[in-house]
């Protein structure tokens, strides 16, 4: 197991440095972010003296080799359109709120979603499983952004139950609706995933052996069965994780959260390189880290999985 | 069973989390001292459950930005937000202010008084004695030389504002230092005494005074701005009669402005201002009406219904100095061959009848909903030198026909489609459309191109593009800051000129009327430049925006106070000094 | 969109990618998929839509009561009524109209950014499944790196890189230079499940007995990639692929949302909703009927996705 581990983390360096890479090139190639920072009219002399204070006026691969050196050493730069602003505070302040979000998705979308799974398979082709099953479609043909735009209009506009929108810290009311949009997304495919891996455990061999031992059907259900149908849920989760991260940026905008999702969103339309790169690369960390951990609570909860190589 | 259990344990403990962390971040303080007031609006709806009290009491202002200011460092502040927080927590030597004929001019500010010599060339300021900086520190005018040598520094944005008007200036900025500041003994900056200051310049220039009452003139503390932990851009200090802790810019949630009770000129009325972040006005008309705001823009769409909803004593609206215009580029000057060009920006007659295919009325009323007065000119009304009696274009879609034929085109016949630059966002391209639509009917095929903020600036600063769709809010109220910088030969491109238009009679009367003194001569010539801007029509000027917000009519101190250069709720040009909030 | 990548892959069952039946049973396909497929209502359904859709995108011209950009001078924003079934917007442009034509970006865009997605995913995934060893390595730490870069800020990314100039013919579509951007941003950035997928199907097929007997008998690694493991593939494959065409749709009206996507006045339903936003609280149409034929058109694919999984699945057959 350990030098599994070790084997996963080394894998990740090649990627992180692919992500930065292709952060830079796709930030650096797009523009620089000294012409919006001058104003609307600049005098030309006056832009080429800030743009060599800022160092773009350095070749490509100097200045590449220069965040490169600065990542590995852990600095992740400063902001250029927030004027020097540290970036690492920048992507803290980003994902302390959306973390936040993430984690509430998480609850509803599990609680949701493997209650659900249950339900369907308990019943399978009953009206409990078809309307889940339709529910569940309707999850993942949802745009977020139109699902953020519903329960606004639904809960803050009608029924005035939360806030329109917003962030003040310490408040859960402004968390809900951004935490139950995403976590509604994921519950889907987490409740269709648990009913299919559940009735596929349900027809093998040892279920019917502990049917016949004559246990009753909500223990075969859920002690026998569900713990084997967790193995792929699990997993999905995991990837659910990240993604929601990512799917963030959506539902950040419509719920105006100044999570992680909308800071990199502004940063990418001002090209402010070193924030995009840093917040490409603590992402893809976030992402790999997750798969590593779902990979070992894998091996956890299904003894049959060792990972031998 | 005990996986499942695991998982209901797992689901427990990121709930716990989730709890934990939404509520970290609550601040007892504000908790403690606002939930005991009641809400003055009394409009309590349960939308505010568990969020922002009402506004309370009478000693906050709450206003609310689109976004976080860039920097508070006065010398990189070119956005209006900044601006706006910037002018509440720096003062510049001289200041804006409506005089007795409702004209802006500048009147002295940390100045105590002016002096203009040496055939308008020399200004020698008489400083005010006992302003301190935030920091408790007495300002000389050591203050004044190190901030304006170091706005002309290799960090400075704003460098334009002293570069090349301030003899010498040139040859300081090109000697290149390592240090922010450097001597330099030809630099026509000095310090005469404590008290006293000199500002030299190359050639007469009437609108300096007026540079100097931008932001980015302020003037800050050397010993503040020279600490690399804690940069002004953060923390600012300055000598304004509010000031900003660290702690009170709490990423983007809200900034906390605080009286500064050593202010020279008196204790400010409020305790304090508070700008909160809400990237959407749809959003800050919510707070607004909730009670949670004293102020805040009107989203599109929402005019009449906000009017209605807030009552038309809540609603606050003014004139703004700013045109926005159809600019076509010229092949003039190094562009001359550029063919995409033409024919619009050698042939007059097809921008003439733009200007009568245009429907100003409908895009003021329905478009804008009435935030916009059809375009006279070049220059706003409330500009020194504005005509305000032109007449203006009415539509005539018969005199627009006529003058297509003149020009070539009739019925644009022949005439290939042209595209049009527009900013990404929906007003802009929402106004487009509706004039686009307008210029079909007489045969003018445009179709838009809607690019962000930053390469719209890219792709105009380099070369002259056929067509493109802008405003221009005046930086200071003269009308130089039109009709110079935006139409004369030498601002080509970047620097002003996005048209590449030029004319040696409008250059001759631009470039006289700013070493004259008097406004009343200034405005001969200006008039006679702007009518034969407004003949060869390289800007289809399209609409005077008008400023409309809501704003308690509790908020005493900013109607009265509002200038024609404020266009949001930042109010950068408002002494807040004076303002309360009942 | 990335994340709906990522969520309707996952929505496939691990058997689906993997191992699940023997040799024969992947070989001797039912021939009667479509019965079983049409046998069930919902997929039936969702195809009846997505037909419907097809039509309103192709006849937009000729069914729709006006032209997408007409703007109707006096009848700014008017609710739904017997002259505009789904009201106007600030513009007086009748939506039914703009959803209509909507139909075509969406569609399109769905379905060629897929096929891109499918090109470069089942290339990597043959060679890297098939060739395996550092090529394998290789491949996979590329197509880990796409998966770990957040995707849709991938897309934002490379339609931000490029000028976006407006159509010769804005009439035409694929004139429109903004249509090929998000072509491209969403086929670069849709892939990796797909690679993924394919790899595994290639690895369990690569050590049959029939490849094995191919490869000793000198067949070319070209023809026996593509003439005895791709066809196997074939099913997953079509799976995966009418899932994406949804979430394609679905990152279009995110990009769109975002104020990147199709230029205007070419109407797409992401960016409909987008010039909503304002006023959806008070116009509600304005968000509504874009927003519902975005969910219709993306739940169609995914139910149709659905549907033939079950008619593919060779345990279906059992």
């Amino acid at each position: 197991m350990g030098t599994y581990i070790l084997r996963r983390l080394l894998q990740t360096i090649p990627v992180l440095f692919g992500v930065a890479t292709i952060a830079f090139l796709l930030s650096d190639l797009s523009g620089s972010p000294v012409r919006q920072l001058m104003g609307q009219h600049a005098n030309p002399e006056m832009m080429k003296r800030v743009s060599a204070h800022l160092g773009f006026d350095k070749p490509m691969h100097v200045r590449f080799a220069n965040h490169i050196l600065h990542l590995l050493q852990g600095d992740l730069g400063a902001s250029i359109s927030k004027d020097g602003k540290s970036v690492t505070t920048i992507i803290l302040d980003g994902l302390a709120v959306t973390i936040k979000i993430t984690m509430g998705a998480v609850v509803i979308a599990t609680t949701l979603g493997i209650g659900l799974g249950i339900f369907s398979a308990w019943r399978p082709r009953s009206w409990i499983d078809y309307s889940s099953s339709v529910f569940a479609s309707l999850g993942i043909s949802f745009p977020a952004f139109f699902m953020g735009m519903l329960l606004l209009l639904i809960f803050s506009v009608k029924l005035q139950w939360f806030p329109i929108g917003g962030y003040e810290a310490g408040y859960i009311s402004n968390l809900v609706l951004p935490s139950l949009t995403l976590g509604l997304l994921s519950t889907a495919s987490i409740s269709r995933l648990t009913r299919n891996c559940l009735l596929e455990t349900l027809s093998s061999d040892y279920i019917r052996s502990a049917r016949a031992k004559g246990r009753g059907e909500w223990r075969v259900l859920l002690g026998h069965a569900f713990p084997n149908a967790l193995v792929p849920v699990v997993t999905v989760m995991g990837s659910d994780f990240a993604a929601l991260l990512t799917g963030a940026v959506l539902t950040e905008t419509v719920f105006q959260i100044p999570g992680i999702g909308s800071v990199i969103a502004e940063a990418i339309f001002q090209h402010d390189l070193p924030v995009v790169m840093g917040c490409c690369v603590v992402f893809a960390l976030i992402f790999v880290m997750i798969n590593i951990v779902v990979d070992m609570l894998y091996a956890f909860l299904d003894p049959r999985i060792r990972h031998a190589d | 069973m005990n996986r499942l259990y695991g998982v209901i344990a797992m689901d427990i403990v990121c709930f716990a989390i989730f709890i934990a962390l939404a509520l970290a971040g609550r601040n007892a303080e504000e908790v403690n001292s606002e939930s005991g007031d009641a809400g003055k609006s009394g409009k309590t709806t349960l939308a505010n459950k568990g969020s922002l009290k009402p506004r309370t009491g009478g000693r906050e202002l709450w206003l609310a930005v689109d976004s976080e200011p860039q920097t508070l460092d006065p010398i990189s502040i070119t956005d209006t937000i900044s601006d706006g927080i910037g002018g509440k927590i720096f003062n510049k030597l001289m200041r804006l202010q409506y005089d007795e004929h409702r004209v802006l001019k500048p009147v002295p500010d940390l100045a105590e008084s002016v002096e203009i010599t040496n055939e308008n060339r020399l200004y020698t300021f008489k400083l005010r004695k006992g302003v301190r900086f935030h920091n408790g520190r007495e300002v000389k005018a050591a203050d004044f030389v190190y901030s304006l040598k170091r706005l002309m520094s290799a960090m400075s944005k704003r460098a334009d504002l002293m570069n090349p008007f301030v003899k010498g200036s040139k040859a300081y900025c090109e000697f290149k230092s390592d240090e922010v500041v450097h001597d330099d003994p030809n630099l026509g900056i000095r310090a005469v005494d404590d008290y006293t200051l000199q500002i030299e310049l190359d050639e007469p220039f009437a609108p300096f005074l007026q540079h100097l009452c931008t932001v980015s003139c302020a003037v800050v503390p050397r010993e503040s701005a020279e600490n690399k932990d804690v940069p002004l851009s953060r923390a600012p200090v300055g000598t304004g009669p509010f000031k900003l802790a660290e702690k009170d810019w709490v990423a983007n949630q809200y900034l906390r402005l605080r009286r500064f009770d050593g202010y020279f000129a008196g204790k400010p009325k409020m305790e304090g201002v508070r700008f909160f972040i809400y990237k959407d006005k749809t959003l800050q008309i919510k707070r607004f009406m909730a009670g949670q705001l004293d102020a805040c823009e009107i989203p599109n769409g929402q005019v009449k219904k906000s009017t209605e909803e807030a009552g038309e004593e809540n609603v606050f609206e003014w004139k703004s100095a700013r045109t926005n215009y159809i600019g076509i580029g010229m092949p003039n000057g190094p562009f001359k061959d550029k063919k995409d060009l033409l024919p619009f920006g050698t042939n007059k007659f097809l921008r003439q009848a733009m200007n009568y295919a245009l429907d100003r009325e409908y895009l003021c009323k329905t478009i804008l909903e009435g935030r916009g007065t059809p375009a006279i000119g070049v220059l706003p009304p409330g500009m020194p030198a504005c005509k305000e009696s032109r007449p203006g274009w009415k539509k005539d879609l018969a005199k627009a026909r006529e003058l297509m034929a003149q020009a070539g085109y009739p019925e644009g016949k022949g005439l290939a489609p042209i595209t049009m630059l527009v900013r990404n966002d929906v007003d802009n391209k929402n106004i487009g459309q509706a004039m686009v639509n307008d210029f079909e009917k007489i045969g003018i095929r445009i179709s838009l191109e809607a690019v962000d903020w930053n390469r719209f600036l890219e792709m105009v600063d380099k070369e002259p593009v056929p067509m493109f769709l802008l405003g221009w809010v005046a930086d200071y109220p003269d009308p130089d800051n039109f009709l110079y910088v935006l139409f004369n030969t030498k601002q080509f491109n970047s620097a002003g000129n996005y048209m590449c238009y030029s004319n040696p009679e409008v250059d001759k009367l631009t470039e006289d009327a700013r070493k004259l003194k008097d406004m009343t001569d200034r405005a001969k010539l200006y008039e006679r430049a702007e009518n034969i801007i407004l003949d060869e029509a390289p800007w289809i000027c399209t609409y005077h925006l008008i400023s409309k917000v809501l704003l308690r009519k509790e908020v005493k101190g900013i109607r009265e106070n509002a200038t024609s250069l404020d266009t949001g709720t930042e109010y950068p040009q408002v002494e807040f000094m004076n303002v309360e909030v009942e | 969109m990335p994340i709906e990548h990522a969520r309707t892959v996952s929505a496939v069952p691990p058997n689906m990618g993997a191992s699940t039946g023997g040799e024969e049973e992947l070989v001797r396909r039912p021939a009667t998929w479509w019965v079983r497929l049409f046998g069930n209502s919902r997929s039936l359904t969702a195809t009846g839509i997505l037909f419907f859709m097809l039509l309103l995108a192709l006849a937009a011209g000729t069914l729709a009561p006006y032209n997408y950009k007409d703007q109707l001078r006096g009848s700014e924003l008017v609710g739904p009524c017997a002259s505009h079934f789904f009201g106007t917007d600030y513009l007086g442009r009748d939506i039914l109209s703009r959803v209509m034509y909507g139909a075509r970006v969406s569609l399109l865009i769905g379905i060629s950014a897929t096929v891109l997605s499918l090109l470069i995913g089942v290339t990597l995934g043959l060679c890297s499944g098939y060739f395996g060893g550092k090529i394998d390595a290789v491949l996979m730490r590329f197509t880990d790196t796409i998966a770990a870069f957040p995707t849709l800020l991938l897309a934002i990314a490379i339609t931000a890189l490029y000028k976006r100039t407006p159509a010769e013919n804005p009439d035409l579509l694929v004139a429109n230079p903004s249509f090929w951007i998000l072509f491209f941003a969403l086929g670069v950035v849709g892939w990796t499940g797909i690679a993924r997928v394919v790899r595994a199907q290639v690895l369990t097929i690569k050590t049959l007995d029939y490849v094995t007997a191919a490869q000793a008998l000198g067949g070319g690694s070209g023809r026996i990639m593509f003439r005895h493991v791709l066809p196997n593939c074939v099913a997953p494959i079509i799976v995966l692929a009418t899932l994406s065409i949804g979430g394609n749709i679905l990152g279009e009206a995110g990009l769109s949302f975002l104020g990147l996507g199709i230029q205007e006045p070419f109407p797409s339903w992401g960016g409909m909703l987008s010039d909503a936003k304002s006023y959806f609280e008070t116009q509600w149409w304005l968000a509504v009927f874009p927003g519902t034929a975005i969910v219709l058109t993306v739940l169609s694919f995914n139910l149709l996705g659905d549907g033939l999984r079950d008619a593919l699945d060779p345990k279906a057959m059992k």
